[in-house]
C-alpha cells in the first residue's frame, strides 16, 4: 500500500488555512452586530483501504438561531413601538402638567375663584379685572395646550414619511438579496454574509414596521406580504391627523395596526389627538356654562347677554374682544345694582356643579380634569412599563442569541493557537515525509 | 455557554442604562421633594392631587375673602356703635332741650349740637370699605344719604355664600336702619334740631321716645352684623383647619419619603460606580491581551 504523505499534509494545510479564514473573518467582526459567527466544516479523507489519508474542507457554516431571529424581531418592533409612541406621550406630560407654572386645571379654579372675590366686591374694579385677567389666562393656557398637543402630534406624524421610505428601501435590497442567495446557494455556497446582511434588514423592518420573514426571506406585515421572493411592495402614507394611516402601492388595503416605530408613531398621533380633543371638550364646556350665566346676568354698566369667551368649532377658547371690565355681569336680577354679586356667585358655584358635558368623564369641573390627566397618565405609565419589558426582553434574547452567533474574541483566540499549532505540525510533517524521502533516495 | 464580547458589552451598556435611568428619577424626585412629579409617576394620586388642589385654592381664596369681608363688617359695625354713642347724646341734649328752665339761647346752642350729631350719624351712614357704600343696599358706588339725610340708596342688601354654605351681609338696607330726613333715626334728629331752633319744646320733648327707638334699632342692627362677623370667623376657622387637612392630605398623596429615597439613591449609584468599573476592567479579560 503506497501513501501520498504530501497529499496528507496539504489537505491540512488547505483546512488550517480555510480556519484560519473563519477565525480572522470571525475576529475582524467580532464589533459587528449583524455578524453570524462562522466555523470551517471537516471531513475525514478517505484511502484506497478506508483509512484517513487527510482532511477536506465541506464548507462554511454560519452560525444560525431561526426562532431566536424571530422572537428577537417581535422584541424589536415591541420595543421600538413603545419607544415611538411613549415619548411623545412623556412630552405631551410636560404640556398638560407643566412642573411649574399653571396648568388648564388651576386656570380653570382661578376664573371660578375670581368669580367667588367678585361675587363679594361686585362694585371693585380690581375684582372685575382680576375675573378678565382670569378669563384671559384660561384662554391663554388653553390655546398653549391646545398649540402644544397639536406640534407634539405633527411632529410624530412627521417622521412616518421618512420611515416608511426606509421600509421600502430595506424591502427592496430584502428582495434582491433573497435572488443572490438563492443564486449562491445554488452554486454550493453558505451565502452566510448574505444571510447576515438579509437577517440585518429584516430586524430593521421590524423595529420600523413590525415586520417579520420567514426563513426564505419572505416578509410580511400582520399577514399583509412585503417582500415575496425577489418582488417588493412600495408602502405609502395616505390620510392626516388622526386618520394617517399606511397603505399599499393601489391604496385599496391600508395595513391594520403596523408595529414598530411606525405604528408607535400613529399610535402616538391618534392619542395626542383623542387628548386634545378631550382638553378642548373640558374647557369648551367649562367656558359654555360660564357664559350662559354670564348672559344671564347683568353688567356694572346695564349690559346683559355678553359672552366671556369666544367659542368657535374646532377652535380653542377665546376672550370674547366686546368684553370690557363693566360688562362682566356680576349682578343677577337687573341692570343698575352695582353691589349686587349673586350671579357672579352662581358663577363661582359651577366649580363644584356636577356634569359640565356629557360627553365628558362624569364630576365637577377638577374631577373631570383629574380623570383626563389621570387617564392620560396610566395610559403613558403603561407604555413606559411595556417599554421597559420589551428591551429587557429584547436585551436578553440578544445575550441569548450571541452564545451561538456572537464572537467570543477568547474562543477565537484559543482557536487561532490551535490552528497554528495544527499548521506547524503539518508543515513539520510534511517536511519530515520529505527528509524521509531524501534519505530514501540518497540510499538507493 | 460562551458569551460573546459584543453581548457582554451590550448587557453592560443595558444595565448601565437602566441604573442610570432610575437614578436619573430619584435625584428628580429628591430635587422636587415630591415622589408624584408627573402624571404618569402615579395615575391616580396626580389625579387626586389635581383636586385637592382645586380644593385647597377655594379654600384658601374663602379665607382670603371672609377677612376681607371681616375688615368690612368690622368698620360696619364701629360705625353702628359710633352712631349708637351719638343717639345717647342725642337724647341728653334733648332732654335738656326738653326742660323748661332752658333758655331760647341755650336752645339754639343745644340745635347746633345736634345738627353736629346729626352729620356724624349721616356719615356713618355713608361709611365707605374698598371704595364700596355699606348701608346703600346694592347701590354700592353712590354716597346713601345726602347731606340733609335724603336717601338715594335701595332697600336690598347684598350677600355673600361661603362654601360651607353660610351667608353674610355685605351691604345693609341703611333706610331699615338709619331712616332718611323724615323718618327714623334721621328724620328724629332733624325734627329735634328744627324744634330746638324753634325753641318749641312740647315738639322737643315728643323726639325722645322716637330717639330711643331709633337707637334700639341701631343697636339691632349692630346685633345682626355681630351675627355676621360670629359666622365669618367661624368659617376663618374652620377653612383654615380645612386647609390644614387638605395640605397634610395632599403631602401624602404626592410627596417623597426622603429618607427612602435617599437610601435608594445610594444603593443606585453603588450599582452605577460597580457597572462603570466592571466596564473599565472589561479590557483587562480578552486573551489577545496575553498572547500578544
Amino acid at each position: 500500500m503506497s501513501v501520498n504523505l504530501n497529499a496528507i499534509g496539504l489537505s491540512g494545510i488547505i483546512a488550517a488555512e480555510a480556519e484560519f479564514a473563519a477565525t480572522e473573518s470571525n475576529l475582524t467582526n467580532a464589533s459587528n452586530p449583524n455578524y453570524s459567527v462562522e466555523s470551517v466544516n471537516l471531513a475525514t479523507l478517505a484511502g484506497v483501504g478506508g483509512e484517513g489519508a487527510g482532511v477536506s474542507v465541506l464548507g462554511v457554516q454560519r452560525a444560525d438561531t431561526p426562532f431566536l431571529d424571530s422572537e428577537i424581531n417581535q422584541s424589536n418592533a415591541s420595543q421600538s413601538f413603545y419607544s415611538a409612541y411613549s415619548q411623545p406621550l412623556q412630552a405631551a406630560e410636560n404640556i398638560i402638567a407643566p412642573g411649574s407654572g399653571t396648568d388648564l386645571g388651576q386656570a380653570v379654579q382661578n376664573l371660578f375663584d375670581s368669580f367667588s372675590n367678585l361675587a363679594a366686591s361686585p362694585e371693585d374694579a380690581s375684582a372685575r379685572s382680576s375675573v378678565l385677567s382670569a378669563a384671559a389666562n384660561l384662554s391663554q393656557i388653553a390655546q398653549g395646550t391646545s398649540s402644544g398637543l397639536s406640534q407634539a402630534a405633527a411632529q410624530s406624524a412627521a417622521g412616518i414619511a421618512t420611515m416608511v421610505g426606509q421600509v421600502n428601501q430595506d424591502a427592496q435590497q430584502v428582495a434582491q438579496l433573497n435572488g443572490q442567495i438563492i443564486v449562491d446557494q445554488a452554486n454550493g455556497g453558505s451565502a452566510a454574509a448574505l444571510l447576515d446582511q438579509r437577517d440585518a434588514l429584516v430586524n430593521d423592518l421590524a423595529g420600523l414596521i413590525g415586520a417579520s420573514a420567514d426563513s426564505n426571506g419572505n416578509v410580511s406585515i400582520n399577514g399583509t406580504p412585503l417582500v415575496s421572493g425577489t418582488t417588493a411592495l412600495t408602502l405609502s402614507e395616505s390620510g392626516s391627523g388622526a386618520s394617517l394611516q399606511i397603505a399599499l402601492p393601489d391604496g385599496s388595503i391600508q395595513l391594520s395596526q403596523p408595529g414598530g416605530q411606525i405604528g408607535g408613531a400613529l399610535s402616538a398621533v391618534s392619542s395626542l389627538t383623542s387628548l386634545q380633543n378631550n382638553l378642548n371638550s373640558f374647557v369648551t364646556s367649562v367656558a359654555k356654562a360660564v357664559n350662559a350665566q354670564q348672559e344671564a346676568g347683568y353688567g356694572l354698566d346695564g349690559s346683559t347677554g355678553v359672552p366671556i369667551f369666544e367659542l368657535t368649532a374646532g377652535e380653542p377658547i377665546a376672550v370674547n374682544p366686546a368684553l370690557t371690565t363693566q360688562s362682566i355681569a356680576a349682578a343677577a336680577s337687573a341692570s343698575g345694582v352695582p353691589g349686587d354679586g349673586s350671579n357672579a356667585g352662581v358663577i363661582a358655584a359651577l366649580a363644584s356643579a356636577v356634569g359640565v358635558d356629557s360627553s365628558l368623564p362624569t364630576g365637577n369641573v377638577q374631577q373631570v380634569f383629574a380623570q383626563i390627566t389621570s387617564q392620560f397618565g396610566a395610559t403613558v405609565q403603561t407604555a413606559q412599563n411595556n417599554q421597559t419589558q420589551a428591551a429587557a426582553s429584547l436585551s436578553s434574547l440578544t445575550t441569548l442569541q450571541s452564545s451561538t452567533t456572537g464572537v467570543s474574541l477568547n474562543a477565537e483566540l484559543t482557536k487561532l493557537i490551535q490552528y497554528q499549532n495544527d499548521l506547524q505540525a503539518t508543515t513539520q510533517a510534511v517536511q519530515a515525509a520529505n527528509n524521509m524521502v531524501s534519505y530514501l533516495i540518497q540510499q538507493l | 455557554m460562551p458569551i460573546s464580547d459584543l453581548s457582554m458589552y451590550d448587557s453592560l451598556s443595558y444595565s448601565l442604562d437602566s441604573v442610570l435611568n432610575a437614578l436619573q428619577q430619584t435625584e428628580t424626585q429628591l430635587g422636587t421633594g415630591k415622589r408624584v412629579n408627573s402624571p404618569s409617576d402615579d395615575p391616580i394620586a396626580y389625579g387626586t392631587s389635581v383636586v385637592l388642589n382645586a380644593q385647597l385654592s377655594a379654600a384658601n381664596n374663602d379665607v382670603n375673602l371672609a377677612q376681607v369681608i371681616q375688615g368690612k363688617l368690622t368698620t360696619a359695625s364701629g360705625q353702628l356703635s359710633s352712631v349708637s354713642t351719638a343717639i345717647e347724646t342725642a337724647i341728653q341734649l334733648a332732654t335738656q332741650g326738653a326742660d323748661a328752665s332752658t333758655s331760647a339761647t341755650q336752645m339754639q346752642t343745644l340745635a347746633h349740637q345736634i345738627g353736629a350729631v346729626l352729620n356724624s350719624v349721616i356719615a356713618a351712614a355713608d361709611t365707605q370699605y374698598n371704595g364700596a357704600y355699606v348701608f346703600g343696599g346694592n347701590q354700592t358706588l353712590t354716597a346713601p344719604y345726602s347731606a340733609s339725610g335724603a336717601y338715594s340708596g335701595d332697600n336690598s342688601s347684598n350677600t355673600f355664600t361661603f362654601m360651607d354654605g353660610s351667608t353674610v351681609h355685605l351691604t345693609y338696607d341703611g333706610q331699615a336702619i338709619f331712616g332718611d330726613s323724615s323718618s327714623g333715626i334721621i328724620g328724629t334728629l332733624t325734627a329735634l334740631q328744627t324744634a330746638l331752633n324753634a325753641g318749641n319744646q312740647s315738639a322737643v320733648s315728643a323726639t325722645l321716645s322716637a330717639l330711643q327707638t331709633g337707637l334700639q334699632q341701631v343697636a339691632s342692627a349692630n346685633a345682626a352684623m355681630g351675627a355676621d362677623l360670629q359666622t365669618v370667623a367661624s368659617v376663618i376657622s374652620n377653612q383654615n383647619t380645612n386647609v390644614t387637612n387638605i395640605q397634610t392630605t395632599l403631602n401624602n398623596v404626592v410627596n417623597l419619603d426622603i429618607a427612602q429615597a435617599t437610601s435608594r439613591e445610594q444603593e443606585q449609584s453603588l450599582q452605577e460606580q460597580a457597572l462603570t468599573s466592571f466596564a473599565a476592567g472589561l479590557q483587562r479579560v480578552p486573551l489577545v491581551n496575553i498572547i500578544a
